[in-house]
C-alpha cells in the first residue's frame, strides 16, 4: 500500500466509523473492491482491537484523569473561587449564593433591566477547574438545555461569559422543596407519590426523545413547587445522543462525567458506556426510595471499592423487605417514620409493596441493563398499568435472569483484590476497571485463568515493592488488607478451587515477604493440599511446595523444609525438568536448608549446580543468576572462604555496575555486602569506603528518609565503634536511631536493632544508664512484635545479662543469661542449637566471672545438642568443642584439654578447610596449651600455623595477623630465639599501632611482652622506654600486673631495687589470684621476683616470714 | 544544569529552523535524561508514586528547559520528542526483557527489571514497534499521535493541543491507527 492510497481507505474507514453497521455495509457497496476490502479488514480489526487489553491504552481518554494530574496549563490562581454577591455580572445583580456543585457556584440573581421575570438562578463555572474539558461541558449544557423546552424542566433563560473568561448560565428560578422532602413533609400517600413519579417519568423519556440523558438524577436535581410541579434541575453532565442514530439510543463512548453513586447503575459505577438505561435505573433508584423510605443499598461507611462492589455485586433487597427491615442504615435521610409519611400502618405498607411494586422496582434497577425497562415509557406505562390495576409486565427474576448473574461471577477475584490495590496504587484501580470493561466479552474459562494469573502478577509485584522497610509505617495496614484478604477467598472462592489456591498461593508469598511465616505456612498447607487432590498442575505444585520449604527453613524447621524441597525436586525430576528455572530454584532453597542444616558438603554442590543451572539458562548479566553468585558468595564466607566469597562478590558488583550503572540501589546493595565483608576480615578501612560508597549511592537515590541509609549509617556507627572512634560512632548510630524510628516507628525489628547497637556503645563509653535504657526499649519492641517469649526477645536478655555482666551485677546478668536459655529452650525445644548458642553464651559468662568449674557442664551440655542436632560434622560443634578445650585450659586440666583441642582441629579443618580463619584460631589455642604444657617446638610449630593461615585468610594487615606474630614472639622469647622474637614483637607492634591506634590494649600488651625481651637482652633503657610508652596507654588488670611484674624487673635491671621489689612482689600475687598458681604468667612472675632476689639478696624477705603466693602447687 | 537547560532550548530552536543535527542531539538528551529520570523513580520506590509516562516527561521536561521559555510551540515539539523517546526506551526494555528470557544475546541491559511503565507484555511492545514503522511509511503524522497517547501518556485533548489538532480529529486518527495496527498484528501472527 502507498501512502496516497492509505489516505483514501482511512477515509473511508473513519467515515464508516460513524455509522451502523447496515449504512456501513452501503458505503462499502460503492466503493472498489480492493478498497472495499481494506476499509472492511480494518472495520473488523478495530471492533476486534476494542476487546485487546493491550490496545486500551488507545481508548478516548477519560479526561478527569487529566484534571487530577498536573495539567499542562496550569490553573489560575490569581482569581478567588466566587464571585463577591451584589456584583454585576450581564444585566444580572448576583445576591446570594444558593449552593455549590462539582462544577460551579450557583447564585441567587435579579435582572437589573427586569425585563421579564427577575429571579433567576446563575450558575459560573468554578475558578481552578477551567479546563478545557469542563469548559467544553460546561457549553454543551448551555446548548442543551437552550434545547429543552418542557414544562417539568428547568428552562434556560441566558447565557454569557464572565469578565475573566468563564461561562455562566441563567436558569429558571425553581422555588420548592427537593423531592424527598416535599413527599415526606407533604405526608404523600403511594398512589401520589407515583403520580407524581409519572411527572418525572415523562420530562425524562422528553429528554430522552431529545436525545439528552440525564446522568445524575438524584433527589436533589429534582425540586417540587408549592403547585406540586416537579422541575428537573442541572443537566450538567448530559450529553448528547448521536442525532444519526436516534432508533439505536445507544452511544458507544465511555463516560467517567460527574454522577452520585447511590443513584448510578454498575455501567455507570464502572465507567462503561452510559445509555437510557443509566437514568432508567436512577429512576428506579428514586422510585424505590419514595415507595419504601429506605435505600436499595447503605453506601455511606463505604470504601469506594466496596462502593462498586455493592453496587454491582450484592443481591438487592425488595423494596418491601427493606421497609420491613426498618434499618436506619438505610433509611433515607428526613424519612423518620416512613409508614405514617405514607398515611399507612407499617402493616399495610408492606403488603402495597409487596408483589408488583417490588417487581417494578426490582426491574428498574437490574445489574444488566438490558434487563431494566427499555425505555423510561415502559416503567412509566407499568406504573400506569400498576394504578389501573392491570397485570404488569415486571417479574419476580426468573432462570435466565439468574443464569445471567453468573455471567458477572468470574469478576468476584478481581474484585477481592482490587480492595488492598486501592489503598497502595490508584492506577491499578484504573487498571481493574479496564480488565473488566474488556474482558465481558471474552470467553470465561479462558479470562479466569488469566485473570488470576494478572492479578496474582499485579499483587506480587505491588508487594515485593512494599516490603515493611519500606511502606513506611505502612505496613499494619497492609497486614490488615492482607488479614481481610485472606478471609475473603477462604470464604467467597469455595467453587473456584484452582483459582483460590492462586490466590492463596500469592497471599502466603506476601506474608513470607512481610515475614509473617506462621500466617503463611497454614495457607501453603491448604494449596498444596487442593492442589494434590485436584491433581493440578505439576509445575505450580513444584512451586508451592519450595515456597513452603522456604517458610519452613525461615523458621527453623530444617525437616520439613528438606522434605518439601525433595518433593518439589521430584516433581521437577518426573517431568523430565531438570533445566527449567523451577529446578535451579529447588536446588537453591535445599542447599541453604543445608548450610542451615550444617551439612555444608551436601550444600555447597547444590549451591554451584543452582548457578550452573541458572548460568545454562540465562545471560551471565541475568538477575537470578547473579542472586545464585550472590548467594554461594554468602555461603563461603561462612564457611570462611573469604577469599572465594569475596571473589564471587566482587563479580557479582562488577557485573551489576556494568549492567546497572553506578546509581543502581542493587549496585549500593552490593557495595554495602561486600564492606560487610570486608569488615569481617578486619579490613575496616575498606569496609568504611564501601559503606560510605552505598550510602552516598543510596542518598542520591533515595528519600533522605529511607530506610536503606539508615542501614548504611547504622553499619557505619558500628565500625566505627568497633574502631573506637566512639565520638563519630555516636554520631551515625544516633542519626540511624532517629531515623529508624521516624520511619518505622518505636515498634519496629530495625529500630530495635539500631536501639541495640547504641547500646552496645554506650556500654563502651561506660554509659551503663543509658545502655540499659536503649536494651530495654528493645526489648520491649521486641517483646511487643513478637511476644514475650520469642527468640529475638531471648536475645535482647542476652544483651541485657551482658550488661549486667560488665557491671560486675554477675547475679542479675546470671539470672538474664537464665531467662534467655529457658525461654530458647521453652519456644524452641531443648535441642534447638540456638539453646546451644545460649548455654555456650552462659558458659562464657561463667568463665568471665571466674567460675570455669560451672562453664565446663554447660559446654558439655551444649556440645550434647550440637552433636544430636547437627552432627559432630557441623563446624559449631567444633567451635563449643574448642571453647571447651579453652575452659579446660583455663582450669588448668591441660592434659584434658590437648585431645579436645586436636578433635576440634581436625573437625574445624574439615568443615572450614585447613586455609580458613577458624582453623587459625584453633591452632592459636592449642600452641597456647602446649606452651603451658612446655612442650615449646610443637607450641612453635602451631603459633607458625596461626600465623600461616591467618596471613592467608586475611592478608598481612590484620589485627589477627599482628596478633599471632605477638604470640609467636612470646613463644621465640621462650624458647631463646631473641633475634626473631624481636623481628616479630616489633612487626606485631607496627601493625597494631597502625590498625588500633596507639593507646590500644593490644599495643600495650606487645610494649609488655617486648620490653620482657629486652630485659633478657639485657637492653633495660629500651624496655623502660617501651613501658612508660604501655602505662600511658590501655591496659586491663591481668595485662597491668604482667607489665609491672617486667617492669620491676626491668627496675632491678636498671639497678633501682627498691623500686623494682614492691612492683615484682605485687604483681606476681596478683598474677597468681587472677590466673591461678600454675598459669605460665603466674610461673613467669615468681621467676622475675626469684631472679630479683638472687641478684639483690638483701631485699628477700625472711625465710621464715616467707608465705610466697607463687609456691608451686602440685 | 544551566548549559543544558541553554542546550535544549537552543536545540530546539536550532531545530525549528531547520538544523538537523539539532534534532539528533535534542533526541540523545531527552533520552538520556528520560532514562534516568525512569530509573531513578523506580529506584527510589516513593510511597504513592504512580509512575506515569507523561509525569516522567513532564520532570523531564523541568529538568531540561529553560523555563523562561514560554513558547509553546517548544513544548510542544518536546513533547512529542520525548514521547518517541518513551517509546525507544520501552521497546528497548522490551527487547531486552525478551533476550533475557530467551538467553542469548549479549546487548546490555537498560534498565531494571522492575521497570514497569506500562503493564503489556515484552512481546507485544516488540510487536509495536515493528507495526509502527511500517505505518511510519504510510503516514508519520498518524504514528507521532499514537507515540504521544501510548508511549507519552497524554490524554486526547492534550495530544490536540501539541500537534495542534482538534481533539476529536486525534480521536478519529487514533482509531485508524488502532485498526490498522490491529490488523497488521493479525497479518503478522497468520504469517
Amino acid at each position: 500500500m502507498d501512502p496516497d492510497r492509505y489516505q483514501r481507505v482511512k477515509q473511508y474507514f473513519q467515515r464508516a466509523c460513524d455509522m451502523p453497521p447496515a449504512e456501513q455495509q452501503e458505503l462499502l457497496a460503492t466503493l472498489a473492491e480492493d478498497v472495499a476490502g481494506e476499509v472492511g479488514t480494518m472495520l473488523a480489526a478495530f471492533k476486534c482491537s476494542r476487546q485487546d487489553a493491550f490496545f486500551a491504552v488507545l481508548d478516548p481518554s477519560d479526561e478527569k484523569e487529566q484534571a487530577a494530574r498536573a495539567p499542562l496549563c496550569p490553573p489560575d490562581h490569581d482569581h478567588p473561587a466566587q464571585l463577591e454577591t451584589g456584583s454585576r455580572l450581564g444585566a444580572y445583580q448576583l445576591e446570594s449564593v444558593l449552593g455549590e456543585g462539582g462544577m460551579g457556584v450557583v447564585y441567587r440573581a435579579s435582572r437589573v433591566d427586569a425585563a421579564f421575570e427577575s429571579q433567576v438562578a446563575l450558575k459560573i463555572l468554578k475558578r481552578g477547574m477551567d479546563t478545557n474539558q469542563i469548559v467544553a461541558r460546561f457549553k454543551n449544557e448551555r446548548q442543551i438545555l437552550a434545547d429543552l423546552h418542557h414544562a417539568n424542566i428547568a428552562t434556560i433563560h441566558d447565557g454569557g461569559s464572565t469578565p475573566d473568561g468563564r461561562p455562566y448560565l441563567v436558569m429558571e428560578w425553581v422555588k420548592g422543596q427537593t423531592l424527598h422532602q416535599y413527599c415526606d413533609t407533604g405526608r404523600l400517600t403511594i398512589e401520589q407519590r407515583l403520580r407524581l413519579f409519572l411527572d418525572i417519568c415523562r420530562a425524562v423519556a422528553f429528554a430522552h426523545r431529545h436525545l439528552v440523558v440525564h446522568r445524575d438524577l438524584k433527589p436533589g436535581n429534582i425540586l417540587v413547587t408549592a403547585a406540586g410541579v416537579p422541575k428537573l434541575l442541572d443537566f450538567g453532565i448530559a450529553k448528547i445522543l448521536n442525532p444519526d442514530r436516534e432508533q439505536r439510543q445507544t452511544i458507544t463512548e465511555f463516560g467517567s462525567l460527574p454522577m452520585t453513586p447511590a443513584y448510578a447503575g454498575p455501567e455507570q459505577i464502572r465507567g462503561g458506556t452510559i445509555t437510557t438505561a443509566c437514568d432508567i435505573y436512577a429512576l428506579g433508584v428514586l422510585l424505590y426510595e419514595l415507595l419504601s423510605g429506605h435505600s436499595p443499598y447503605q453506601l455511606d461507611q463505604l470504601t469506594p471499592h466496596n462502593l462498586v462492589q455493592t453496587i454491582c455485586e450484592s443481591s438487592v433487597v425488595k423494596p418491601s423487605e427493606q421497609f420491613a427491615r426498618n434499618a436506619a442504615t438505610t433509611r433515607i435521610s428526613g424519612s423518620d417514620n416512613p409508614a405514617a409519611e405514607r398515611r399507612l400502618s407499617g402493616k399495610v405498607l408492606h403488603r402495597r409493596l409487596q408483589g408488583d411494586l417490588d417487581n417494578i422496582v426490582l426491574k428498574a434497577i437490574a445489574k444488566q441493563p438490558e434487563l431494566r425497562y427499555q425505555s423510561v415509557n415502559h416503567l412509566a406505562d407499568d406504573l400506569e398499568r400498576f394504578l389501573d390495576a392491570r397485570p404488569v409486565l415486571a417479574r419476580a427474576p426468573s432462570l435466565p435472569y439468574r443464569i445471567r448473574k453468573f455471567s458477572v461471577r468470574y469478576r468476584r477475584p478481581l474484585a477481592v483484590f482490587a480492595a488492598f490495590l486501592a489503598l497502595t496504587f490508584g492506577f491499578t484501580i484504573a487498571l481493574f476497571f479496564q480488565q473488566q470493561r474488556t474482558a465481558v466479552e471474552r470467553d470465561l474459562a479462558r479470562r479466569e485463568r488469566d485473570n488470576a494469573k494478572q492479578v496474582t502478577d499485579l499483587l506480587v509485584s505491588v508487594f515485593e515493592s512494599s516490603d515493611p522497610a519500606q511502606a513506611r509505617g505502612q505496613a499494619p495496614s497492609a497486614v490488615d488488607l492482607l488479614n481481610a484478604g485472606r478471609g475473603r477467598v477462604a470464604a467467597e472462592l469455595t467453587d473456584q478451587p484452582y483459582l483460590r489456591a492462586q490466590l492463596q498461593f500469592t497471599l502466603a508469598k506476601v506474608y513470607r515477604s512481610l515475614g509473617h511465616f506462621d500466617t503463611a505456612r497454614p495457607l501453603l498447607a491448604e494449596v498444596i493440599q487442593t492442589l494434590r487432590q485436584s491433581n493440578g498442575e505439576r509445575e505450580f505444585l513444584a512451586q508451592v511446595l519450595l515456597v513452603q520449604a522456604e517458610v519452613l527453613w525461615r523458621k527453623g524447621a530444617y525437616d520439613q523444609a528438606e522434605s518439601h524441597a525433595r518433593e518439589a525436586a521430584q516433581l521437577c525430576a518426573a517431568q523430565g525438568g531438570q533445566t527449567t528455572a523451577t529446578a535451579a530454584e529447588c536446588d537453591s532453597i535445599l542447599a541453604e536448608i543445608h548450610h542451615a542444616q550444617g551439612r555444608d558438603q551436601a550444600a555447597e554442590p547444590l549451591f554451584q549446580r543452582a548457578l550452573a543451572r541458572r548460568r545454562a539458562l540465562f545471560p551471565a548479566n541475568h538477575a537470578l543468576v547473579l542472586t545464585s553468585t550472590n548467594n554461594l558468595a554468602a555461603f563461603l564466607f561462612a564457611r570462611g572462604d573469604y577469599a572465594r566469597a569475596e571473589e564471587l562478590m566482587r563479580q557479582v558488583r562488577r557485573t551489576r555496575l556494568a549492567v546497572l550503572g553506578h546509581d543502581h540501589p542493587l549496585v549500593a546493595a552490593d557495595a554495602y555486602n561486600l564492606a560487610a565483608m570486608r569488615r569481617r576480615q578486619g579490613d575496616d578501612s575498606e569496609a568504611e569506603q564501601l559503606f560510605t560508597e552505598a550510602l552516598l549511592v543510596r542518598q542520591k537515590l533515595f528519600d533522605a528518609q529511607h530506610p536503606a541509609i539508615a542501614d548504611c549509617l547504622n553499619s557505619l556507627g558500628v565500625l566505627h565503634y568497633s574502631q573506637r572512634r566512639y565520638p563519630q560512632a555516636e554520631t551515625f548510630l544516633r542519626q540511624a536511631l532517629q531515623m529508624r524510628t521516624a520511619f518505622f516507628g518505636t515498634d519496629h525489628p530495625a529500630t530495635a536493632q539500631s536501639q541495640n547497637d547504641l547500646a552496645n556503645l554506650f556500654v563502651a563509653q561506660k554509659k551503663f544508664a543509658e545502655a540499659q535504657t536503649l536494651y530495654n526499649q528493645a526489648l520491649t519492641i521486641r517483646e511487643q512484635l513478637f511476644g514475650a517469649n520469642h527468640p529475638s526477645v531471648a536475645a535482647s536478655l542476652n544483651n541485657l545479662a551482658g550488661l549486667q555482666q560488665t557491671r560486675g551485677n554477675l547475679a542479675e546478668a546470671e539470672s538474664l543469661f537464665g531467662r534467655a536459655l529457658a525461654m530458647r529452650i521453652e519456644h524452641l525445644g531443648p535441642l534447638h542449637p540456638d539453646v546451644a548458642v545460649s548455654l555456650h553464651g552462659l558458659a562464657l559468662l561463667k568463665i568471665k566471672a571466674n567460675q570455669r568449674k560451672a562453664a565446663e557442664p554447660l559446654l558439655r551440655r551444649a556440645l550434647v545438642i550440637r552433636k544430636k542436632t547437627l552432627g559432630t560434622d557441623h563446624p559449631h560443634y567444633a567451635t563449643v568443642l574448642n571453647d571447651l578445650g579453652a575452659c579446660l585450659y583455663t582450669n588448668g586440666k591441660y592434659a584434658e584439654a590437648e585431645p579436645i583441642y586436636r578433635q576440634s582441629l581436625a573437625r574445624i579443618i574439615k568443615s572450614y578447610g585447613p586455609t580458613s580463619a577458624q582453623a587459625a584460631t584453633v591452632h592459636n589455642n592449642l600452641a597456647g596449651l602446649q606452651q603451658s604444657l612446655g612442650l615449646l617446638p610443637e607450641a612453635e610449630a602451631s603459633y607458625r600455623q596461626a600465623l600461616h593461615v591467618r596471613r592467608q585468610v586475611y592478608g598481612d594487615a590484620h589485627a589477627k595477623v599482628a596478633t599471632s606474630r605477638h604470640n609467636l614472639a612470646v613463644l621465640l622469647h621462650e624458647s631463646g630465639l631473641w633475634s626473631e622474637a624481636e623481628q616479630q614483637f616489633q612487626a606485631a607492634l607496627d601493625q597494631r599501632r597502625r590498625l588500633l591506634g596507639p593507646a590500644h590494649p593490644r599495643v600495650t600488651d606487645t610494649l609488655g611482652d617486648m620490653a620482657d625481651l629486652y630485659n633478657s637482652q639485657q637492653r633495660f633503657s629500651a624496655a623502660e622506654v617501651l613501658l612508660l610508652e604501655a602505662f600511658a596507654g590501655t591496659a586491663g588488670p591481668r595485662r597491668q600486673a604482667v607489665n609491672q611484674s617486667i617492669y620491676g624487673a626491668t627496675l632491678a635491671g636498671l639497678d633501682r631495687p627498691n623500686q623494682a621489689e614492691p612492683l615484682l612482689s605485687a604483681a606476681c600475687r596478683q598474677i597468681s589470684k587472677q590466673r591461678g598458681a600454675n598459669h605460665r604468667r603466674t610461673l613467669r612472675a615468681a621467676a622475675r621476683l626469684e631472679a630479683f632476689y638472687s641478684a639483690f639478696p638483701d631485699h628477700r624477705p625472711n625465710p621464715s616470714a616467707a608465705n610466697t603466693p607463687f609456691a608451686r602447687t602440685h | 544544569m544551566t548549559t543544558i537547560q541553554k542546550n535544549i532550548t537552543v536545540l530546539l530552536q536550532q531545530w525549528q529552523a531547520g538544523d538537523k543535527h539539532a534534532l539528533d542531539a535534542l533526541m540523545a538528551t531527552v533520552y538520556d535524561e528520560l532514562r534516568v529520570l525512569a530509573r531513578s523513580r523506580l529506584a527510589g520506590e516513593r510511597k504513592n508514586h504512580t509512575l506515569s509516562p507523561t509525569a516522567l516527561i513532564n520532570e523531564a521536561y523541568l529538568k531540561l528547559a529553560d523555563q523562561q521559555d514560554t513558547d509553546w510551540a517548544n513544548r510542544a515539539h518536546f513533547f512529542a520528542i520525548a514521547a518517541k523517546m518513551m517509546r525507544r526506551i520501552l521497546t528497548d526494555y522490551a527487547r531486552e526483557k525478551n533476550r533475557q528470557k530467551r538467553g542469548s544475546g549479549q546487548a546490555p541491559l537498560s534498565l531494571d527489571e522492575s521497570f514497569d511503565l506500562p503493564i503489556h507484555k515484552s512481546d507485544d511492545l516488540v510487536s509495536l514497534d515493528e507495526a509502527l514503522q511500517a505505518l511510519a511509511a504510510l503516514d508519520p503524522k498518524q504514528v507521532a499521535i499514537v507515540e504521544l497517547k501510548f508511549y507519552g501518556g497524554f490524554t486526547d485533548q492534550e495530544v490536540a493541543r501539541i500537534v495542534d489538532s482538534s481533539r476529536a480529529t486525534v480521536q478519529r486518527e487514533i482509531s485508524a491507527a488502532r485498526a490498522w495496527l490491529f490488523a497488521y498484528f493479525q497479518k503478522q501472527a497468520r504469517r
